[in-house]
């Protein structure tokens, strides 16, 4: 980017009659939770008369629509089967998924591009909560520890209708699970790796039949003075100022009183600093970052005879201190997100069933460049409706949102899968999404534009899944073919006879592809294979061209690749396994030129032995095993082979 | 009679020649001050230039021209975008001008073109904050050289005179850095006020630069555009003599001169010039070979002499001031 003074970097509809208050403001954030209040207090109206069979604590929980809509390709992960698949979601989702990172380095930046779309395109969603930062439209993926959740799911393509803004490339779903069936677990990994880093993290889980109490924690230290070649012919280098401190601490609160309701409390506490290198262009850096994140979640869930009612109240607060020393005094912001949804499903006939929910997030951010503050209220309603039959799976998804008072284009969305044969399941799905301009984009001084529109556009694809499970093998092949196109992209831009940027919506995107994936496992008495391999095929063109930034018709954005191939292969003999992960990205674009393609590979080695009846795990990794020098970002080395070890010991009663 | 002549020839050059130089002083800036903010008027003015200047009282965000008497070398980033390189004005004096060029251009309006339209040129060193990028890169731009020091990267500044809104065709660069040689031994970050000779232009009313820069992106230049200026010469006498005939055209500047005379030779073939004074006596013959030619005057007296083509059917020529 060229040197401007303050750059910028890379986030009611209610009836008045409820309530009377001179602040309009005060009514949208507040309103909404008092009529929370006021429909819970009228449930029994929505249900039907409680059944006389007493449900077993394990059934409290039924599958949200929303988890896995007809007509998506979802993938979805038991972070406690695939201890090795990564410390943090962006490593896992690019192990596990071959999602494309733009990864600024160990410890650095990790921004995600699915589908084409850009890193402030993909939601991800907490228990129910998106997490991107509306200040910045997008999140560090670097900063979410795995060890933090129980599952993690991945739904491919467009899903505005049900998640809202930025739901455009895909949606990352975490989510904590209640446990009551294990009465105690502890479990404490502790690793050490190259580059001066060692990290350890536990579990600490207490439960009764009606009490459940998880504790989880995070702390890694790294140094990340990795070895590089800032050229082919030039000697090698460590790199500078690249450390990362990350402290994480997860606490989650279950109760179950009466086997119809539960009451779930979960809040992360995370801190993690981080010094920024310089690039290979240049000589020092002594930059650094701090982030802090304080969010919580309150849930509510009610079994009512077939309905499920869930009421959900989040509070987000998160920080970004930013200081560079060469050029300045620090940069502090933060925002909080107050959000709220009640949660309405309920199976209208054997073959129809439906869930409304309604959402009410109103958010504050501070920064300098804001001159004070921005603040942003939404409250949006959604329905889905869902056929199911032995053969076919249809959802429509509907979604109508206000905006800061203003109706966002609605978003519709039709799903469906078609069960051909045992086996073989088809699925199409369209559907329209968006994703609004974050606070920085409309309110940063200078050059914030409050009048830009939503990006917005229809996204459509059709899937197909083949499924063959033997008595030792069980093998499922799918793919999916997409098509998107995306108007009123935001860009910065140089503005016309004044000295800074300005935000406006400026391009039109175009994304098509293939998804291929392959799982397939097998069982040969005490051997066991797993394979995972997929390869994604983007190609995501601006349609548009544009002068700053420079942008020719039917260019390739940059930082997307077309090609990606990846493969795993995990073998395991009695308390022996063996892990191979393979990742290939083609070349890209870049704003300075292009970055060549890259590959690289890890392996594990396991050891799984009982100790005194209880679960342990010894483990060596090797990352980057065939020692390949890459850059993922311009400018920006990743490193070389390392290695990391570790044990893992898991205390268990049922 | 020959103190009269010499009389008589002082005035001629006085009315025949004067000058004007901006050096900024005018603004009476103490140490390490600087004005971004030109006001209503929306320039700074010196000696006989106009500098634009934008200046956004909501944002405090500047561009075009600001004046400075800052002295910051060591600083690196956008800070300490008022500093020049040398801490100091041309000189030793307090003041100078910087430009910053969002867009990639700049701009110098003269501001009485019709009596003292001629720009000689002006001193130009680097900012504090575009020297430190170059030399060292930061998070936007890259060090020069590259990792390895052998990148042909380069910044320099393009100038073009317009005269009553027609762009010029001739210009001068002007490299900033210049990293391009094979021996890095020679690779530069200007750093020191330099002589830029914008004689050759001719009459102007406005001075179009422009930047280029080796670091480029898709976000265009990622090189500081910033310089430094200092003591812009104009004057009343063309500084360049240019003669063109059916046949022949030859350019000569600086006018004045002092110690050496550019001369700009087009013809078909080598050729030779003869210098004259007032009264018709040769004084000296210079060989002049195709393209650009320097010929040695400190040894003549002070006063107007004659450059003539000797063997020119159309006895082209073109007269000079020696000071």
């Amino acid at each position: 980017m060229p040197a401007v003074q303050g750059l910028v970097p890379s986030l009611r509809f209610l009836p008045a009659i409820l309530f009377r208050h001179n602040s309009l403001a005060v009514l949208t954030r507040f309103s909404f939770h008092i009529l929370l209040l006021f429909l819970l207090a009228q449930i029994p109206a929505f249900a039907q008369n409680d059944s006389l069979v007493q449900l077993p604590v394990v059934e409290v929980s039924a599958v949200s629509l929303r988890k896995a809509p007809s007509g998506s390709f979802t993938e979805t992960w038991n972070l406690e089967k695939l201890p090795t698949s990564g410390s943090n979601v962006a490593e896992f989702l690019q192990n596990q998924s071959g999602v494309f990172f733009k990864n600024y380095g160990p410890g650095s930046l990790a921004t995600a591009s699915v589908r084409g779309a850009s890193s402030s395109q993909t939601a991800l969603v907490w228990n129910g909560f998106q997490l991107q930062s509306p200040m910045l439209g997008q999140l560090d993926w670097s900063l979410l520890p795995t060890v933090l959740v129980d599952e993690i799911s991945f739904q491919h393509g467009g899903n505005g209708a049900i998640w809202g803004s930025g739901a455009v490339g895909g949606t990352v779903t975490m989510e904590n699970k209640a446990d009551f069936d294990r009465k105690k677990l502890f479990k404490l990994q502790s690793t050490v790796g190259s580059f001066g880093r060692w990290e350890a993290s536990g579990i600490m889980h207490l439960a009764s039949k009606k009490l459940a109490s998880t504790t989880r924690f995070t702390h890694l230290n790294s140094k990340n003075d990795f070895p590089y070649q800032p050229a082919p012919n030039l000697p090698e280098q460590r790199l500078t100022n690249a450390k990362q401190e990350q402290k994480a601490l997860m606490q989650e609160f279950y109760w179950c009183p009466l086997g119809k309701n539960l009451f779930s409390w979960q809040t992360w506490l995370q801190k993690n600093y981080r010094e920024i290198p310089p690039t290979i262009t240049q000589t020092r850096s002594v930059a650094n970052q701090l982030d802090k994140a304080v969010r919580s979640v309150l849930s509510y869930q009610r079994n009512q005879g077939v309905s499920v009612i869930r009421a959900r109240t989040a509070f987000f607060r998160e920080s970004i201190l930013f200081h560079d020393p060469l050029s300045g005094p620090a940069v502090p912001s933060h925002f909080w997100s107050s959000m709220s949804e009640l949660d309405l499903q309920r199976p209208l006939s054997h073959f129809f069933s439906m869930q409304v929910i309604g959402n009410q997030t109103f958010t504050k951010a501070f920064i300098k460049n804001y001159d004070g503050s921005a603040s942003r209220s939404q409250s949006a309603l959604f329905c889905s409706l869902r056929y199911r039959s032995d053969k076919i799976s249809a959802q429509f998804d509907g979604r109508i949102e206000l905006v800061d008072m203003k109706l966002v284009p609605a978003t519709p969305s039709l799903g469906i899968y078609y069960q051909l044969v045992k086996g073989v399941k088809l699925g199409a799905k369209t559907g329209r999404n968006y994703r609004l301009p974050t606070l920085n984009d409309r309110f940063w001084q200078p050059g914030g534009n409050p009048d830009l529109q939503p990006e917005l556009g229809w996204s459509s694809e059709v899937n197909a899944e083949f499924h063959f499970k033997k008595k030792r093998s069980d093998r499922r092949f799918s793919a999916a073919v997409f098509n998107r196109n995306i108007k009123n992209w935001i860009l910065w831009h140089p503005t016309e006879n004044l000295p800074y940027w300005s935000a406006s919506n400026l391009a039109r995107v175009w994304s098509r592809g293939l998804e291929l994936r392959f799982h397939g496992a097998t069982t040969l008495t005490k051997l066991k294979i797993q394979y995972d391999a997929g390869y994604d095929f983007v190609r995501s063109t601006n349609q548009v061209a544009v002068e700053k930034p420079k942008m020719e018709i039917g260019t390739q954005l940059i930082y997307v690749p077309e090609n990606q191939v990846f493969v795993n292969l995990g073998i395991q003999y009695q308390h022996f396994g063996i892990t191979y992960h393979h990742h290939l990205t083609g070349k890209v674009s870049t704003d300075l030129g292009e970055l060549p393609a890259w590959q690289s590979a890890n392996l594990t080695l396991e050891f799984e032995p009982s100790i005194a009846k209880q679960q342990s795990r010894f483990f060596l990794k090797i990352e980057n095993v065939w020692d390949a020098r890459y850059f993922i970002v311009e400018r920006r080395p990743m490193p070389g082979r390392g290695f990391s070890l570790g044990g893992q010991f898991t205390f268990t009663k049922n | 009679m020959k103190s009269l002549l010499t009389l008589l020839l002082g005035c001629f050059s006085a009315i025949v020649f004067s000058q004007t130089i901006a050096n900024f002083e005018n603004f009476g800036l103490l140490v390490d001050e600087h004005l971004n903010d030109a006001g209503d008027t929306g320039f700074f003015s010196s000696g006989n230039i106009d500098l634009p200047n934008v200046y956004d009282t909501e944002f405090d965000f500047w561009s075009g021209w600001a004046i400075s008497s800052m002295t910051d070398q060591t600083s690196p980033g956008f800070l300490n975008q008022y500093s020049a390189i040398t801490g100091e004005g041309y000189n030793s004096s307090k003041t100078y001008a910087v430009t910053y060029a969002p867009t990639g251009t700049s701009q110098i309006f003269i501001s009485d073109p019709l009596t003292q339209g001629y720009v000689s040129g002006f001193y130009i060193t680097n900012s504090t904050y575009a020297y430190l990028s170059m030399l060292e890169g930061d998070a936007f731009a890259k060090k020069f050289g590259g990792a390895s020091g052998n990148d042909p990267d380069f910044f320099k500044i393009t100038v073009k005179k317009q005269l009553n809104g027609q762009l010029g065709t001739d210009s001068v660069e002007f490299y900033l850095a210049d990293y391009r040689f094979s021996d890095n031994s020679q690779d530069y970050i200007l750093d020191e006020w330099t002589w830029l000779d914008l004689s050759s232009l001719g009459k102007a009313d406005v001075l179009k630069i422009t930047f280029s820069s080796s670091d480029v992106g898709t976000f265009g230049i990622n090189t500081p555009t910033y310089f430094c200026l200092d003591n812009l010469v104009t004057t009343n006498v063309s500084p360049v003599s240019q003669v063109e005939s059916g046949m022949l055209e030859m350019k000569v500047w600086p006018n004045p001169a002092s110690e050496f005379l550019k001369i700009e030779w087009k013809g078909a073939k080598p050729t030779t010039a003869c210098i004259s004074n007032i009264y018709g006596q040769k004084l000296k013959e210079v060989s002049l070979q195709i393209g650009q030619n320097e010929v040695e005057i400190a040894s003549l007296p002070v006063g107007i002499f004659t450059l003539q083509i000797l063997g020119s059917e159309f006895g082209d020529s073109t007269i000079f001031i020696k000071n």
